[in-house]
């Protein structure tokens, strides 16, 4: 049965609508990576998730069941978010940022429980951020804070794991590690995950399922091998591309030809 | 309860230390200096009918308790608006409360005599607050009725409702400023007034303004993990589970009705619900489960000692306390934020 299946989706803001007509199936255990240029939609696909941007036409349905009947609470449950970006307003730790993320859990007044603990210590061990435990976020470095957003998003403890731009930030030992462990939560406990990316060849690596958005269309579907082609890649983000075989997996390798 | 819970409560008790210690001090000074022996026969023999009792339990115990109640109530709404607007300069009279309590009064002073003798006849002191109160409620309702219209289907409330807030603010004072000129024989009066006081206050402004400030209050330090979710945005709150709309609007209603409160039995003292959560965030840290009940017993203190300042300096005359308060605070607050600065270089 597919996890989340999306159908004949219209959405956007009240002047403006950025996805048409989007049908997606994803299923539990894969990692689909949302790819497209500036402005494609990605974003907004994302949101539309978590009942954030106006819905015109069509449906959402996660285990059958329509995203939009669901209340806050319900969705956070179902479903946790990395957001692209947030700013950090007072002094908290990193330990207690993460912690929040237990919150749809415990309700708004039941203190935090030795269950909780557990999740955030071992999201903080996954992010590489015991160490940063006690640090405050205002003095974090941008790719520290980019960790501890999808940290308190592991500690959501979803059978759904949404993250926009993970990667943005981060060094390569990072980028490579974060992306590597989200596959991993995917394939072994049968998490759905759901990534935006701008960097093609880590999409190319790590993605079971690749879709491609085009002026909030989706220009292609499938795997990595079926979706990113020269011709097709030239031409959605108009700039001409090599696709060659990577050195290791075979998979495609994408150069930008100038 | 865990250890690390137990642990919290712990950094508690420095500030409750500084409590109990600015009320016995302020119970000690006076225009009759009583002694702590003295204090504590007449806090145990609350029947006996002598001299030192009559002034403990007639004119100090209910003033520090009175300061005390207000300056915890002035500083967890400050909190709490902080927090829902997340902007540390938001304090207690963001959204208009304050001219509003003070329309409310000043009408209520208009209308009753227009002499200095209206505040010290008891059957109208209920009168001025709850005109007071009455005042603040409805100029922020009326900041919330214009935050809504003009903010159908946006998704900014936050700033609509900051600057609906300043703009009725505006208006409200212009309203109190029109009739102190055209009434100047009351102008001492509704001066003295906006400045804020506990001059003259006894048990009849503790009964009514302490049970919202407890209630509001109580209900703001339930509100501590929303508040908390708030701060990282009103997306990520939401993708965290928290249905941003009703929380806000609890936290706001019962941060307006303490502020409302506050400022009905002891007029605007301005500087304290912004200085002191600042102060805890200092000491505790951000989380508003601890934050709440830091800043409330830190601004019961300083505003203690403000008002036993406010009303020995220059005995037996009295400085409102709200003049005490800009002017200690002010400086104070800047030497800390200066000497933080400089820690975390």
């Amino acid at each position: 049965m597919n996890q989340i299946e999306i159908e004949n989706l219209s959405c956007g803001y009240p002047e403006r609508e950025v996805l048409q007509q989007v049908s997606l199936c994803v299923e539990p255990g894969k990692v689909l990576v949302l790819l497209g240029p500036n402005g494609s939609g990605k974003t907004t696909l994302l949101r539309a998730l978590f009942n954030l941007v106006v819905v015109n036409q069509g449906s959402i349905l996660m285990e059958g069941q329509a995203i939009s009947q669901l209340s806050r609470k319900q969705v956070a449950q179902k479903l946790a978010l990395s957001p692209q970006m947030e700013v950090p307003q007072w002094p908290m730790t990193v330990e207690e940022t993460v912690q929040l993320g237990r919150s749809s859990h415990r309700g708004w007044i039941q203190p935090f429980q030795a269950e909780d603990a557990n999740f955030v210590e071992a999201a903080l061990a996954q992010t590489g951020l015991t160490e940063l435990r006690l640090r405050k976020i205002t003095e974090i470095s941008g790719g520290e804070w980019r960790r501890t957003l999808i940290a308190r998003a592991l500690a959501q403890q979803t059978k759904v794991l949404c993250l926009d731009e993970p990667t943005t930030g981060l060094d390569l030992k990072y980028q490579v590690e974060v992306l590597s462990l989200i596959r991993d939560l995917a394939h072994q406990r049968d998490l759905t995950v759901i990534l935006t990316l701008h960097d093609l060849n880590l999409a190319s690596c790590f993605a079971d399922q690749i879709v491609l958005l085009n002026q909030g269309r989706i220009a292609a579907a499938g795997t990595g091998a079926e979706v990113l082609t020269e011709e097709r890649l030239s031409d959605v983000y108009q700039t001409k591309v090599k696709v060659i075989p990577h050195p290791e997996y075979q998979t495609p390798f994408i150069v930008p030809v100038l | 309860m865990q250890p690390r819970q137990l642990f919290l409560v712990w950094r508690m008790i420095p500030l409750m230390g500084f409590l109990l210690a600015a009320l016995v001090v302020g119970i000690h000074f006076g225009a009759v200096e009583l002694s702590f022996d003295q204090i504590r026969q007449s806090l145990w023999n609350p029947s006996d009918s002598s001299h030192i009792s009559t002034i403990l339990w007639q004119i100090r115990l209910p003033r520090v308790l009175l300061a005390a109640c207000v300056g915890g109530g002035l500083a967890v709404a400050g909190a709490a608006f902080q927090g829902v607007f997340r902007n540390p300069l938001a304090d207690p009279f963001v959204i208009g409360a304050s001219s509003g309590a003070a329309l409310g009064a000043t009408l209520a002073l208009l209308c009753i005599a227009g002499s200095i003798s209206v505040i010290t006849a008891t059957w109208q002191i209920p009168w001025l607050i709850l005109s007071a109160f009455a005042g603040a409620i409805l100029v922020v309702g009326a900041v919330f009725v214009i935050a809504a219209l003009s903010n159908a289907g946006r998704n900014a409330p936050l700033l609509t409702l900051i600057l609906a807030g300043m703009a009725l603010s505006s208006f409200t004072g212009a309203l109190v400023s029109l009739i102190m000129f055209l009434n100047h024989e009351m102008l001492t009066t509704i001066f003295s007034w906006l400045l804020g006081s506990f001059s003259g206050r006894h048990w009849n402004e503790i009964i009514m303004a302490v049970p919202v400030i407890f209630f509001s209050g109580g209900l703001l330090w339930l509100m501590s993990r929303p508040l908390d979710l708030l701060s990282f945005g009103d997306e990520t709150a939401m993708t965290l589970g928290l249905s941003i709309g009703k929380f806000r609007v609890i936290i706001l209603i019962a941060a307006t009705l303490c502020t409302a409160a506050c400022v009905a039995v002891s007029g605007v003292i301005g500087f304290l619900g912004l200085m002191a959560p600042h102060m805890t965030r200092i000491m505790l840290g951000p989380r508003h489960v601890l934050l709440i009940p830091g800043s409330c017993l830190l601004g019961a203190t300083l505003l203690v000692v403000a008002d036993t300042l406010a009303r020995t300096v220059i005995a037996p005359a009295e400085i409102p306390v709200g003049i005490v308060t800009a002017l200690m605070g002010c400086p104070f607050f800047l030497f800390l934020l200066v000497s933080r600065g400089q820690q975390s270089k």
